[in-house]
Parts: structure tokens; sequence; C-alpha cells
């Protein structure tokens, strides 16, 4: 796999945990 | 209003808000609010769109203004509730203007959008002219409130509308510079002003919910004529001191609560006590503000003023009651908050699978994108501002054919999940008017109808009604006197008669009052001639609606103000078998919110119906408040739900049209959702063209317009 290849797909993983952990791992503080 | 608790610095405050358009709203201002200095405790209701704030010491209104501004919305401090009020028609206005303008900009859009439909090609600067008003300025607030929901880590309905809309209109400007292919203006602009349209529509219905609270004060007396050093003087109500004394004529209202040191008469107090006779009142009795004088005149002194009135206890129960309310959980809301994030997280797997696997692309990674874009257009649903709405606006359309009228959706919603019915007994299941039940003997209606034409007594004049229908002649009376709490007596020919309270009961008697009705005897002398029994009777077809309330598992109460006896008496005949009697007034709304309550664990859904004022806390604070037509203008705007027709099925009706809207609302956003759902693989996949995106943009919105209207043709 390409080197832009790479970045485009651990980004796109990291961005899709990072919607998960935004909209559905939270609400510990009310 | 500030309200202060106790000794401490500890200070309640209440305001209004405006700009709230669904819970998770109320949630951000509270946060919001909360944060702010001194703040303790902060709690905001959509339904009454207004907050309630705990503080410690004074915390200024400029750093709660600026708090609520903050989550993106408006707090009216310091104002009348006139500003209130003219806030909120301003902003229903601004509404309006919005629909109408972006509606006349989307036709255009739309129409220059398929120059192979409509044959009219429009230049793409024109339409992107056109486009950017309607989502900048109409669709504004979709922004204000996605930005909010942000905040707040929730996702919702705006926040879906505008992913969509703008990965429609920005792409379309990529487009116009030749950087990806077609055209979506039209997609944006349409989804904005049909979801608008559907706000609009629910918001006029929002804006009516005060008028119970205005009807209520307009029923107060606006002058009270006090008596003073032997002159009568009218003052204005607010002027009024506890222990005034104050003269009523017949006809007027009774302008506080008090008692009555002076005089008689019958007061008709039907719309505060639901009492359905006018009350014999005498020296020493209590009368209620707002009551109607019918005959005499009297002199009473004032007990109670201002807030402390019946009326204004009422007035208060009602607000509580309204703003109590839990807000309306909106399926599409609910739906949006799993269905964007995984629409989010399902478009960039898009990109990083055709940036992957797709075919090799320098510089511009234009397939990845398009696709990517594809799946957020696809995935906002345009058929869904219109789900909701239009199966309503049938459903009540329908409903008002009927006789059933329906004040907001949100009854329309609840109705059908109702297990406990409440029922107030005059008016309700009575028609609240006395009738001739019994006579004795045929002969005395001559001889009592006659006595009774002189006489102002209510009860006299269900007798001379039924003297008429029955064709009696009346006969000359001389010597006519009617006496104050006992009954009248007159000469007809050269005998005298008397007709009134029985002195002695028979068998027959009691057993006529043991079902609640009055009895009246009529005498020669010491001979007792016969008697005529009145009573207020059921409506008709009320038995049938019990029994088959009964039948689908609904839980059937009455409650009434009424003693024990005649409660117990209509109970048996309407076949109901839980009966709450001597309910005060002001008990009534608290027993429906007992009952909603009660169950073990099991959460009761409590309708009520009444038609008094009496009845409008209770109405406003149960699940669904249904009021009867024939009744007073407060209880009908303090319910959801109004019976115009005097059929008494009709509250059979009103449930079965409730099921049949719900399961086409059900409908509608399965078909709005549905559609989309089945087509984002579709985009992810890259098979998606543009002509397939509006079919199916159209089939929804048709099939959901189509689905609503069948409502019409379905019978309740």
């Amino acid at each position: 796999m390409s080197p832009d290849k790479l970045l485009v797909t651990v980004g796109g993983l990291g961005l899709m945990g990072f919607i998960w952990w935004f909209f559905f791992e939270k609400k510990h503080d009310n | 209003m500030i309200i202060k608790t106790g000794p401490t610095s500890l200070v309640k405050k209440s305001f209004p808000i405006v700009g709230m358009h669904c819970a998770s709203c109320a949630r951000l201002i509270e946060k919001s609010l909360t944060r702010v200095p001194g703040v303790l405790n902060a709690s905001v209701n959509y339904g009454s769109e207004s907050a309630v704030v705990e503080m410690e010491g004074n915390v200024s209104d400029t750093k709660l203004e600026s708090a609520v501004k903050n989550a993106g919305y408006r707090a009216i401090l310091n104002k009348s509730n006139l500003s209130k009020e003219e806030e909120k028609a301003k902003e229903l206005k601004n509404l309006k203007t919005k629909v109408i303008v972006s509606s006349i900009l989307s036709l255009i859009v739309f129409v220059g959008s398929f120059p192979e439909w409509f044959g009219i090609n429009l230049n793409p600067i024109f339409l992107l002219v056109l486009a950017t008003p309607v989502q900048f300025w109409a669709g504004w607030d979709f922004y204000l409130a996605t930005w909010s929901g942000l905040r707040n880590r929730t996702a919702s309905m705006d926040t879906l509308i505008v992913m969509g809309t703008s990965a429609a209109f920005f792409y379309s400007i990529l487009s116009m510079f030749g950087v990806v292919e077609g055209m979506y203006f039209d997609t944006a602009a349409v989804i904005i002003t049909l979801i608008l349209l559907g706000r609009f529509l629910e918001a006029k219905a929002k804006s009516h919910t005060s008028d119970a609270i205005k009807k209520l004060l307009g029923l107060q007396a606006k002058t009270a004529r006090i008596v003073k050093d032997g002159r009568e003087i009218d003052i204005p109500l607010a002027d009024v001191k506890v222990g005034d004394l104050i003269r009523v004529r017949p006809g007027e209202k009774v302008p506080v609560d008090g008692v009555i040191t002076r005089g008689s008469s019958f007061i008709d107090e039907s719309m505060v006590t639901g009492e359905s006779l006018p009350v014999d009142k005498i020296v020493g009795a209590s009368v209620i503000g707002s009551t109607i004088n019918k005959s005499g005149s009297f002199i009473f002194k004032a007990t109670k003023i201002g807030s402390e009135t019946m009326l204004s206890q009422i007035i208060e129960m009602v607000k509580e009651a309204q703003s109590t309310k839990a807000p309306i959980a909106r399926m599409a809301d609910l739906v949006s908050s799993y269905f964007v994030p995984i629409v989010l997280m399902l478009s960039i797997l898009t990109f990083v699978g055709w940036y992957v696997l797709g075919p090799i692309t320098i510089g511009f990674p234009v397939n990845a994108f398009i696709n990517l874009v594809a799946v957020l257009i696809i995935a906002c649903p345009c058929a869904m501002g219109l789900a909701t709405p239009t199966a309503i606006m049938v459903g009540t359309g329908k409903g008002a054919e009927k006789g059933i009228l329906v004040k907001d959706a949100a009854s329309l919603e609840t109705v059908h999940k109702i297990n406990t019915i409440v029922f107030d007994k005059t008016g309700t299941l009575t028609k609240g008017i006395p009738m001739v039940t019994d006579v004795s003997d045929p002969k005395i209606l001559t001889i009592v109808a006659s006595l009774e034409q002189g006489s102002e007594h209510p009860l006299g004049g269900a007798i001379l009604g039924y003297a008429m229908e029955k064709k009696v002649k009346f006969q000359k009376v001389t010597n006519f006197r009617a006496i104050t709490g006992f009954g009248i007596e007159g000469i007809i020919g050269s005998k005298k008669y008397f007709f009134g309270k029985p002195d002695k009961k028979g068998e027959s008697i009691k057993k006529l009052e043991d079902e609640g009705k009055t009895v009246m005897i009529l005498k020669q002398g010491v001979k007792t001639l016969g008697f005529i029994a009145v009573a207020d009777t059921l409506k008709e077809g009320v038995k049938g609606v019990v029994k088959h309330l009964e039948n689908k598992k609904i839980e059937v109460w009455m409650v009434t103000g009424d003693n024990q006896r005649t409660a117990k008496a209509i109970a048996k005949l309407s076949g109901i078998k839980n009966v709450l009697a001597e309910v005060l007034p002001e008990d009534k709304a608290q027993k429906i919110k007992e009952l909603k309550n009660v169950a073990f664990k099991v959460t009761k859904c409590v309708a009520f119906v009444g038609d008094g004022i009496n009845d409008a806390p209770a109405l406003a604070a149960a699940d669904v408040g249904i009021a009867m037509g024939t009744g007073t203008d407060v209880a009908m705007e303090s319910a959801g739900i109004t019976l115009l027709n005097k059929d008494f099925k009709s509250i059979l009706m009103a449930i079965n049209l409730s099921k049949s809207t719900m399961k086409i609302i059900k409908q509608n956003l399965f078909w709005a959702f549905g559609y989309n759902v089945i087509l984002i693989p579709a985009a992810a996949f890259g098979l998606l063209n543009p002509m397939l995106a509006s079919f199916a943009m159209a089939a929804s919105s048709i099939s959901v317009v189509l689905n609503s209207l069948r409502l019409n043709k379905i019978k309740i």
C-alpha cells in the first residue's frame, strides 16, 4: 500500500473512531 | 417572576425563552445556565418555553441573558407577559416570511434544474443566486441548531438537514467550476423549504396554548360595588380589600370570594364548581368570585382577594400543568441521533474505500469525493419534514369533519396510548341541565306548573318546560309567595297550595333521593297531593361507550364535586365502577396526577374528559385533555381535543383517529427514511446517478403525501 493510501486509511478510521466517541461515548458529565 | 425562598439568599427566577425547537435545545440551555457563577440549578422546559433558575445571591439578568444567548437562544428577562407574546408572534411572522420567500425561490430553482422536464434552461449562476438565500438566510436556524447540538454532542434532524443540504450546495458550486459533475441546488433548496413549512405549521398550532389563561383572566369581574358609609361606589377589582362589603345585583358576577352578610340569591356556580344546579345562598353562605348571581340581590364580605381567590388558584394550576407537560419525544429526532453518526461514518468509509481500492487518480480524488457527497445527499430525507405534519393535517381535518377538534398534535399522538380515562360528571356524562324524571300523579302537574310561573327557582324552569311539553293548561295564581330555602305557595281558585321541600319522607321519596334526584312535594293545607322529582340525566350512549372502553382494557373513572349519593347513582346508570365523589375543584388535577402515578410499575396514560372551568387544571394535567364542546371556552382551551359532536361515541372515534394517524406517521417515517437507507449503499458503491437520486427524493415525498391522504378514506 502506498504511503498516501495508508495515511487516508488510518486518518479515515481515526475520524470514524472520533465520530463514534463524540456521539456515543459521552454524557458522563450529566 | 422572582420567588425568595427562605432567609438565605437563595433566589428562584423564571423567565421565557424563545427559539427552542426540540427537547435537546432545553438540555443545552440548562447546561449553559448552570455554568454561570452563582447559579445552583437550572431547569428548562421545552413545552412551556421557559426556564427556572435557582441562584445564590442575585445573579445579574445580563449574565443569564448572555448564557442563553451563547447557547444560541434568547431569554426574555424583565419584560411583561405581553412582550413574550409579541416575541412569539414576531418569530412566527419571521418563519412565515421565510417559508413564503424560500417557497418561491425553491420553485424557480427546481424548475430551472430540470430543463428536460420543464423546458426552461437557467444559468447555474442564477441558480446559485436564488439558492444562496434559501440555504443561509431561511436555513440559518438549522446551522445554529446544529452548532448547538454539536456542542452538546448530539445529532438531531437539524444536523442531518445541514449535512445533506450543505453537501448538495457546495458540491454544486464545485460543479460550476468543472471540478465535479451535476447540480443539486434544487435538492438543497427544496429540503429546507419543506422542513421550514413543517416547522411553521407546528409553531402555529403551539401558539394557541396560552389562550386558556387569557380566557380565565377574562372571566373575572372588572369592578366591585362596595358599600361604605351607606353609599355604594364602583371600584376597580384590584382595590378591593379583605373585609370590604360588596353589593351584587341580579345578573352580575360575584367579584371576589366571600361570605353573604345580607340578602339571598341563587348563584350559578357551574362554571367553577361543576355543580349543575344554581345554588341557593343565604346569609352566612360563602360565595365564589366570578360566579354569576342569578336572581336576588345581596351584600357579602370579601374574604379572599387577588391571587388567593379560587379562580386565581385555578389559573395558577392551569399554568403549572401546562408547563410541566412532558415534551414530545420526536421520533424523527430519536432516529436522527443514531442515523446521523452512522451516515457520517459511512461517508468516510466510502471515501477511504474509493481512495484505496478505486481507480487511480492523480491530484484531487474526484471519485472518492463524489461518492462521499452522494452518501451525504442521499441520506438527507426530503420527505422527513412532511412525514408528521401532513399526517397530522389530514388527521385533524378528518377529525374536524366528525366534530373532533384537535388543538395540538401531541394530543393526537397520545390519545391512542391511554389506558385510563377519567370523566367529569356534570355536563360530561350528564346533560348538565335538570329535567323532570318522575311525576307521582299527572293531575298535579297543572297546579305545580301554574305555581312555578311566578318562580325564579332554577328547578322551576325544568318543571315549566316539562309542563309545556305535555301541553298543560295554566291556571291563574293569586297571592304568590316564594319562601327562600323552602319552596313556593299561592292560591288557585280558592285553594291554597305549597310546593317545595318535603317535610316528611316516605319510602318512595327516599328511593328517588338515593337515585340522586331532587324531590319536591305539592301540599294543600296539611294534605300531600303528590311529588315531582327532578334530576340531571345521563347523556345518550354513555353506557355503551363505557362498556366499549372497558372492553379495550381502558380503566374508566368518574370524578365529581357532587355528593356521594348522586355520584353513585350516575355511576350505576353509566356502568362506571371507579368513583371519586366530593372532590373539590382544586383537587381534581391532583387526583389526575395521583392516578398517573398510582400504577404498580406500570405507566399509566390518563385522559380526562370534562367541560367546566373547574376541569381546566385537570384537563391540562392529564396526558390528554378532552373537552366537551357544549362546555366552557376555558375547558376547550385547556384541552388538547374538543368534541363538538353531541354524540358521546365521538370519544371512541377520537381514539380510533389517533390510532390511524399514528400508524400513518410511522409508515411515513419509514418511507421517508426507507428510500434513502436503501440508496445509501448504492451511493457508497458509486452506482448512484443524479437522476436516480432525484427520483428517490420525489418518490419518497409523493408516497408520504399520498399515504397521509389515505387517512381520509379510513373509517373511524
